[in-house]
């Protein structure tokens, strides 16, 4: 149904990718890796927002928070947080 | 036969849960802290028959982990209170993230019903499921709702006595992890079986124990308070052991590799079930949101809602303060005619002078409240709160605090009161604190009044706005101010960023709204009849003991002045008058001062006792006052009292509703030491450097 999740290939925690914050408003990513200790980590996964899923920048003014949607869902991140994500 | 089933609800934020449970419950609820912490928990209780569901509503969460309050919350009543029957509210429409939490549930083994919520929206969307499939992947009942129309909740209460009926294993053995975890977990669980402390910190009262897969989960996701209760170093070392082999293979920590095989089992299960067209949810919030969302267009409408919120809260409070006020005379009124001076003089007083005039005062700002919390709670429900949050994150985050707390303080500014009991929906336990301790630097409105008859009596009429502005102003810089310091100090510790929902936007339900707004209402006039009511009969003894000898000479105002000097408030008023000094004030302003610890607004009222002036109890000799004021001080005081007003003494309610809420004398004692310090501090210099400027001048 949902975006359909491609496995990354093994090891991903530290493969290459831009964090989210970069990406323009419009702009389609793939989330390659969650930095930020498992706090950060948790509160993203039980969100959708983990490693494999797609998602789409809804809004990202340069500054302040951003929002994505990702799988049906729109979700506001702090810039703090958001720079932890890692896209491709 | 008579039976009680304890049902718990779970679910995500945004599922619809709290309509479910008011839905269910209707107005059979209570709120209450849980024991120690600011989390809240809502229980209520809903009879068919013979059978009577206890409800306990829990706060919404994305999961079970440890890193946020409010699920660690959730997870101990769980695990606690081991509940008959789980319902777990799913946002229908949504439903992949939603069954996550579902997962953890199926962990813990508690037996569940699925309550696939705005099932509505679902189908509109082309969303189809097979229900009977999807019941057998989770072991549990499915049941269709739409919680806003209110559809669905008969069959949600059958499908939960049905369920506690029909005994069933486990959910838990449904769920099957691949690889290394596996391998894992078979090596892990036969040790946490052996350590029984640990086993026994998580029972629940009546000796049952969680299964030990659940404790083997739990220590591989590294979670803290599981890890903390190990007794056994063997278990410690067979724990590490597995994560460190789980980080070589896959280079992932094992409690990413966990979220990936739950939302991997999730997958797999929707796949076969689910039938989904197009996803066509969100177009109409997305288009809206294009605007209110802008950082130019919605930070402009964000300012106008607002002023709309407390234009309403005091054009339309203002007529119904009235009445209610003008019935509070009524009835003092009433109640010395019918009774005469001369029988019980003292009884009499006490009920005129102290309960109707300061129960009576504070209740009087009852329509205020609710039309307050109206407002906040359309904006609230149809979702647009999230998105103010979203324009002031940016702002909040230079003072080390994120968006969700800049409607707290919004509220401030009607009342600091709830100010503080919206700080509830702050997920952070650290910003919640920050928020609380700031709060009274919001100029309230019972300030306003102080000020509203201060600023005239001092200044010509066109520093009128600018003064006020600048007491607004000063709170508000000094909130800054005291947000970064106890950043630093008291509460060091990172924000924790923003991570939250934009749910789409909704109608707000009529029902919810109103449930809500009485609820804030309800613990104000609790307040009112409890706390102000005790100290308001304090402050009356204060005043008007000990007795003067009655002076026929005198006129009646006179000689309430003169009670005031030798009654106990007076003469606390001239014990204190060496602190007083520095600031420029006097004895008379101190008894004010002590009267503004019950309210602010008695600020007014006792000036206008101690400087004799005629009018009613409720001072409404404003001008006469003023006068009096201005005859008997400087400018300089009279800036000096407007800080002091601004700053120091929270008012009692303030105090009670911070303790109440932080569950610690600590935080709300140290919050009125520390303000009334740094009002005297500020007020000191202001007065002592202004006085010297105007020495040099003259």
């Amino acid at each position: 149904m949902h975006p359909g999740k491609q496995a990354p290939p093994a090891g991903s925690g530290t493969a290459a990718g831009r964090p989210l914050t970069e990406f323009k408003t419009g702009a389609p990513g793939c989330v390659v890796a969650l930095a930020g200790g498992h706090g950060v980590q948790g509160r993203l996964i039980g969100l959708g927002i983990r490693p494999g899923v797609r998602l789409e920048i809804r809004r990202n003014d340069g500054k302040g928070p951003v929002v994505v949607a990702v799988g049906g869902a729109r979700v506001a991140i702090g810039r703090g947080m958001a720079v932890q994500i890692l896209l491709a | 036969m008579k039976r009680i089933l304890r049902v718990v609800l779970a679910g995500n934020p945004n599922s619809g849960k709290t309509t479910i449970f008011n839905n269910l419950t209707g107005s059979h609820q209570k709120v209450a802290n849980y024991p120690g912490v600011t989390v809240e928990r809502r229980t209520g209780t809903c009879r068919r028959g013979d059978v009577t569901l206890e409800i306990t509503d829990l706060p919404g969460t994305y999961g079970l982990t440890t890193h946020a309050l409010d699920e660690q919350m959730a997870r101990d009543t769980l695990i606690r209170e081991r509940p008959d029957i789980v319902v777990n509210v799913l946002d229908a429409s949504n439903l992949e993230r939603n069954l996550y939490l579902t997962v953890q549930l199926m962990e813990l083994g508690l037996p569940l019903v699925l309550a696939f919520n705005m099932s509505d929206v679902a189908e509109s969307q082309g969303i189809q499921f097979d229900r009977a499939a999807l019941s057998r992947h989770f072991d549990a009942p499915i049941v269709r709702l739409v919680g806003h129309r209110n559809d669905g909740t008969d069959e949600l209460i059958a499908a939960v006595i049905a369920a506690v009926d029909a005994p069933r294993e486990s959910p838990a053995r449904l769920l099957k992890y691949r690889l290394e975890l596996a391998d894992a977990l078979a090596a892990i669980e036969p040790e946490t079986a052996l350590d029984t402390g640990l086993r026994e910190a998580f029972a629940d009262p009546l000796g049952r124990l969680l299964e030990p897969r659940w404790f083997a989960l739990k220590l591989l996701e590294e979670d803290p308070v599981v890890t903390a209760a190990v007794t056994r170093p063997e278990l410690c070392s067979v724990v590490a052991q597995a994560i460190e082999r789980i980080r070589d293979v896959h280079g992932e920590s094992p409690a990413m590799l966990l979220a990936d095989q739950r939302y991997g089992y999730i997958s797999g299960a929707c796949q076969e079930t689910v039938r989904h067209t197009a996803e066509i949810r969100h177009t109409m919030s997305d288009k809206v949101d294009v605007a209110v969302t802008h950082p130019l267009f919605g930070m402009a409408l964000f300012l106008g809602l607002m002023y709309l919120v407390f234009n309403l809260t005091f054009t339309l409070g203002e007529p119904l303060m009235q009445i209610l006020e003008r019935a509070f005379r009524l009835l003092s009124d009433g109640i010395l005619a019918v009774w005469p001076s001369g029988r019980w003089g003292a009884l009499r007083s006490l009920v005129v002078d102290g309960v109707i005039a300061g129960v009576g005062g504070v209740l009087v700002f009852t329509p205020n409240i609710m039309l307050l919390f109206f407002g906040i709670s359309l904006l609230e429900y149809s979702g647009y709160m999230a998105r103010a949050a979203f324009l002031l994150d940016r702002l909040m985050h230079r003072i080390g605090l994120h968006g969700k707390s800049f409607i707290p303080m919004l509220l401030g500014f009607g009342c600091t009161v709830p100010g503080i009991l919206a700080t509830r929906t702050l997920d952070s336990e650290r910003n919640r604190l920050i928020t609380i301790l700031i709060l009274p630097f919001m100029s309230c409105g019972a300030r306003l009044t102080i000020y509203a008859l201060l600023i005239p009596a001092f200044f010509p009429p066109a520093w009128y706005a600018p003064m006020l502005w600048f007491v607004y102003l000063t709170g508000i810089v000094l909130a800054v101010v005291g947000a970064r310091v106890l950043g630093i100090t008291v509460l060091p510790g990172e924000t924790q960023g923003m991570v939250m929902e934009l749910p789409p936007y909704r109608m707000p339900t009529m029902r919810s709204v109103w449930i809500h707004v009485w609820e804030r209402t309800w613990l104000y006039i609790r307040k009112a009849a409890t706390i102000i009511l005790g100290i308001s009969v304090l402050l009356w003894a204060l005043t008007a003991y000990p007795k003067l000898p009655e002076d026929p000479v005198q006129s009646p105002a006179e000689q309430r002045a003169a009670q005031m000097a030798q009654s106990y408030a007076g003469r606390l008023g001239h014990w204190m008058e060496p602190v007083l000094k520095p600031m420029g004030f006097d004895w008379r302003i101190g008894t004010a001062l002590i009267g503004a610890m019950a309210a602010k607004e008695v600020v007014v009222a006792q000036l206008g006792v101690a400087f004799a002036v005629e009018g009613d109890a409720e001072g409404t000799g404003s001008d006469s006052i003023r006068s009096a004021l201005r005859a008997n001080y400087s400018p300089l005081t009279g800036l000096s009292l407007l800080l002091f007003c601004l700053i120091g003494f929270p008012c009692a309610a303030t105090v009670a509703a911070v303790r109440a809420e932080t569950g610690r004398w600590k935080w709300a004692l140290g919050q009125f030491v520390v303000l009334t310090l740094l009002a005297w501090i500020i007020c000191t210099v202001v007065y002592q450097v202004g006085s010297f400027i105007l020495n040099l001048v003259r």
